[in-house]
């Protein structure tokens, strides 16, 4: 029996380079985004995550390589455009219009009718605010609005470039709820940001890119060795680092500023502590995994010594 | 204090470009005079004068100046003036330029005088660059101009000047054009102590000559009554040494005219300098 | 598209202004000349000379004759200057851009809406200066006198009744518009290279300008032909005036705007869908 083909992955790229004012913003990038996924783009400022949301938007032309969104070229005025909400560099509108005027443009634009229009604005959350000139809005304001014009239309795909930046924590958990909503309904979404805690708490997959370069990429959870590491906090931590080494099943400790990193696969955390337990020694901290900034940085100093990119994707 | 400034500003990509077309003006200007026939008569200003070029390089001085008094300079001055106080605060480096124990008077006092003296050399340019040109291109000989107002088809009010005549009067002509700019410059520099945006003071002094023209009774009617206030109009008034006899009134007034203005506009700049909050 | 650009630039109170200042300048000549100088003849170019009490109708030549040196061209290249650049300013240009239409389509919608706002200054001066000239002076045939031909023994003049002349200044209405294409067309291409409204602006007059510095310079007249603004050219609708009508200028300043226009926008869309947004 004949089976569908599979669609096109949201998101195809393969050895992006852009060369920007003489500089490589974008070094031999691959990367893939599925269906479904929530993927964080990390990296430093300059790392070149911007550039490549905006060629994916068709604002920005590559140097070489193949970019393609839903499976077609990504270019200036792709059709597959319609399917994708972006927020890049910022909420821009129309000062002198009210938001829900510029909210009514952006419908008209996209051909979506009223009953689009209501629930961007209900969504933008901004009250009566909602009909006064978008300069007299505030910082949050401004990106509720952003937001709320991503979101318009449902897209399939949604683009977020630094969503957060210079957001207070009420903000930015808005924006983190937003994008676990948009996930829910079965949007795939695309974010960058430089904030790696951000990135470890929203996404199910991240690559993290320095320098134009890809240097890692994969589920979170395996970037951060959730199942296989365990890190924990004592007082004596060189006696539990011995007890720790002479386990079975762990393949490396490291004692690291106070506190002792175990790793090996398919660890028992459970049974660590009650080893430890039993040596006399008290656990006062444990956490599962490393920080994705612990990871990143691993990453990084890997890098700094390979000679080329490694090609990666994250899988299903 | 001084040095630093100078050298800040006179190695910038805008200082070197405006000298550059300065004095390339003269050179094509003179490239296309000679090109296109230095025979033929030309009428220069509002006298008119007539002059053939091709009689003597010193011709090409009075042209030059003639041509450049009511655009490009100004616009040269503006720049300069412009750029002085607002680039600083474009750059973002003026808040690090008076957090020092110089008073503000003083720092405005040096870019002040920097401006103005890259100005006054933007000025003199033209005419040495076209004393030059036009001397090797047509030779250093006495000028003949004839006076196209009192002139008629049979009778032709000719006036002869030796060639170091010419050039005395050139140096007048200069200094009283030099003068004329001051309004545009003082006008630019006091917004340049208001924006951070150096090319909105550049644009607003030379849209003061611009306002200056268009408020000239040959383009509006009615408004003749308001010419003799206006900054740069009679910028051009050199031009009557070059007619036997010679007229010099309305200099004067120009001048005090020029006077009032600086005194107006730079007494605006300090004073809001001294006191305003910077904040860029 | 140009619904959406049209409901962005309405709601502008620069576009207001502009109109209105436009519109207010006919009216303030009208007392002007209504008030000092009633009997005096007013020139109209290098071709010919009108009374103006004599009829309402000369209201809008003389307005658009003074405007054309500066306000007009600073009119248009403030519609044309504000239209990209000032979307890239906003910050809005990209989510105009990130979407399923081709970039030309975009430029396209935005460049005939400041058109239509450029078309519209013209109209305004002629419809303010036609109704203040003829409630201050009466709708009269207009005599107007061709001081190329005059000489001491013999005053050239032509008449002409007062529908032939509202038909004239029409005509020499478009003329004049499409004397400031150029300037249009120049803001215009600034608009895509700038993110500041401003400068856009400012080349555009600065072309106008330049343009008319070079023109005046003696012993550059071999250039003046090419130029882009001229005094000559501006002015040559003047010729509508005259019995029968001079239009060698007419023609060959046509072209010259035709060429110029069509060089910047060409400039303008290939820069557009070529160039990398990142504002």
């Amino acid at each position: 029996m004949p089976t569908a083909p599979e669609p096109p992955p949201v998101v195809l790229i393969e050895g992006l380079t852009k060369r920007l004012r003489g500089v490589l913003a974008v070094d031999g990038l691959d990367l893939t985004v599925e269906r479904g996924q929530v993927v964080g783009l990390a990296g430093p400022n300059g790392a070149g995550k911007s550039v490549t949301l905006k060629i994916l938007l068709g604002l920005v032309r590559p140097t070489s390589g193949r970019v393609e969104l839903f499976g077609e070229p990504a270019r200036p005025g792709a059709p597959a455009l319609a399917r994708v909400g972006a927020l890049v560099d910022g909420p821009g509108f129309v000062p002198h219009l009210s938001g829900r005027v510029n909210l009514r443009l952006a419908c008209r634009l996209a051909h979506l009718g009223d009953a689009e229009l209501e629930r961007a604005v209900a969504n933008a959350r901004l009250g009566p605010a909602i009909d006064r000139q978008y300069r007299t809005y505030s910082h949050g304001m401004r990106y509720r609005l952003g937001l709320a014009q991503a979101l318009l239309g449902q897209p399939e795909l949604l683009i977020l470039d630094e969503p957060t930046t210079g957001l207070d924590p009420a903000h930015i958990r808005e924006i983190r709820h937003a994008i676990a909503d948009a996930a829910a309904a079965g949007a795939t979404v695309l974010f960058s940001s430089h904030v790696l805690r951000e990135v470890e708490q929203v996404c199910t997959h991240a690559v993290v890119m320095q320098q134009g370069r890809l240097v890692g990429a994969g589920r979170v959870e395996d970037l951060v060795h959730m199942t296989d590491t365990v890190r924990l906090e004592t007082d004596r931590p060189d006696d539990a680092a011995e007890v720790l080494r002479a386990t079975d099943g762990i393949t490396s400790v490291l004692v690291d500023d106070g506190a002792v990193e175990a790793q090996g696969p398919a660890l028992r955390p459970g049974d660590l502590l009650l080893k430890l337990d039993a040596a006399g020694l008290a656990v006062q901290g444990f956490r599962r995994g490393r920080s994705l900034e612990e990871a990143y940085l691993e990453l990084v100093g890997e890098t700094a010594a390979e000679s080329g990119p490694p090609e990666a994707s994250p899988g299903p | 204090m001084i040095w630093v400034e100078f050298k800040k500003q006179w190695r910038r990509p805008r200082t070197v470009i405006t000298f550059a077309a300065l004095a390339v003006f003269s050179v094509v200007l003179t490239v296309a005079i000679s090109a296109t026939g230095s025979g033929t008569v030309e009428r220069v200003g509002d006298v008119p004068l007539l002059i053939v070029p091709g009689t003597s390089g010193l011709s090409v001085p009075v042209i030059a100046l003639s041509s450049t008094m009511k655009f490009f300079l100004p616009l040269a001055v503006a720049i300069f003036a412009g750029e002085s106080v607002a680039g600083e605060a474009g750059w973002g480096s003026l808040r690090y330029a008076l957090a020092r124990p110089v008073s503000r008077a003083a720092y405005l006092a040096t870019k002040l005088f920097v401006a103005l003296v890259l100005s006054l050399v933007a000025i003199v340019l033209i005419p040495v660059a076209a004393v030059v040109a036009g001397t090797v291109a047509f030779g250093w000989h006495h000028l003949v101009i004839v006076n196209g107002a009192a002139s008629t088809a049979t009778h032709q009010v000719v006036a002869n000047f030796s060639p170091g005549l010419v050039l005395g009067y050139l140096g007048v002509a200069t200094a009283y054009v030099a003068a004329g700019m001051m309004s545009i410059f003082a006008f630019s520099f006091l917004l340049s102590t208001l924006t951070t945006r150096p090319f909105v003071a550049v644009a607003g002094g030379f849209g003061l000559t611009i306002v200056s023209r268009v408020f000239n009774s040959d383009y509006l009617p009615g408004v003749a009554v308001l010419n003799p206030y206006m900054p740069n109009n009679d910028v051009d008034l050199w031009q009557n040494f070059f007619v036997r006899p010679a007229v010099t009134s309305g200099m004067a007034h120009f001048l005090v005219l020029q006077v009032v203005y600086v005194v107006v506009f730079l007494g605006a700049a300090w004073i809001w300098f001294v006191r305003k909050d910077i904040l860029t | 598209m140009i619904g959406v650009e049209l409901v962005k630039q309405l709601h502008r109170p620069r576009g207001w202004v502009t109109l209105g200042l436009v519109a207010a300048v006919p009216i303030v000549l009208v007392l002007v000349v209504g008030l000092s100088r009633p009997t005096v003849a007013e020139r109209l170019g290098d071709y010919g000379s009108v009374v103006t009490n004599s009829s309402g109708l000369t209201l809008p030549l003389i307005a658009l004759s003074a405007m054309l040196l500066f306000l007009l061209p600073l009119a248009v290249a403030v519609f044309a200057g504000e239209t990209v650049a000032g979307e890239a300013s906003w910050g809005s240009l990209r989510y105009l851009l990130a979407r399923p239409v081709p970039r030309s389509r975009v430029l396209a919608s935005k460049a005939v809406v400041a058109a239509g706002f450029s078309v519209a200054t013209v109209v305004v001066v002629v419809v303010s200066g036609v109704v203040g000239g003829v409630l201050a002076f009466g709708w009269h045939p207009v005599t107007v006198v061709d001081l190329q031909h005059t000489t001491v023994f013999h005053v050239a003049a032509a008449t002409f009744s007062a529908p032939a002349m509202v038909l004239r200044t029409l005509a020499a209405a478009a003329f004049i518009l499409a004397t400031l294409a150029s300037t249009f067309a120049f803001a215009f291409f600034l608009s895509t290279l700038t993110t500041r409204p401003f400068s856009a602006v400012a080349g555009g007059v600065g072309l106008s300008l330049v343009s008319r510095a070079l023109d005046n310079v003696p012993g550059l007249h071999a250039l003046s032909p090419w130029l882009p603004v001229t005094d000559s050219g501006t002015t040559a609708w003047t010729g509508f005036f005259t019995s029968p009508p001079q239009t060698t200028d007419v023609v060959h300043t046509l072209v010259v705007q035709a060429v110029y226009s069509a060089g910047f926008l060409i400039a303008a869309f290939v820069w557009f869908t070529r160039s990398d947004i990142v504002a």
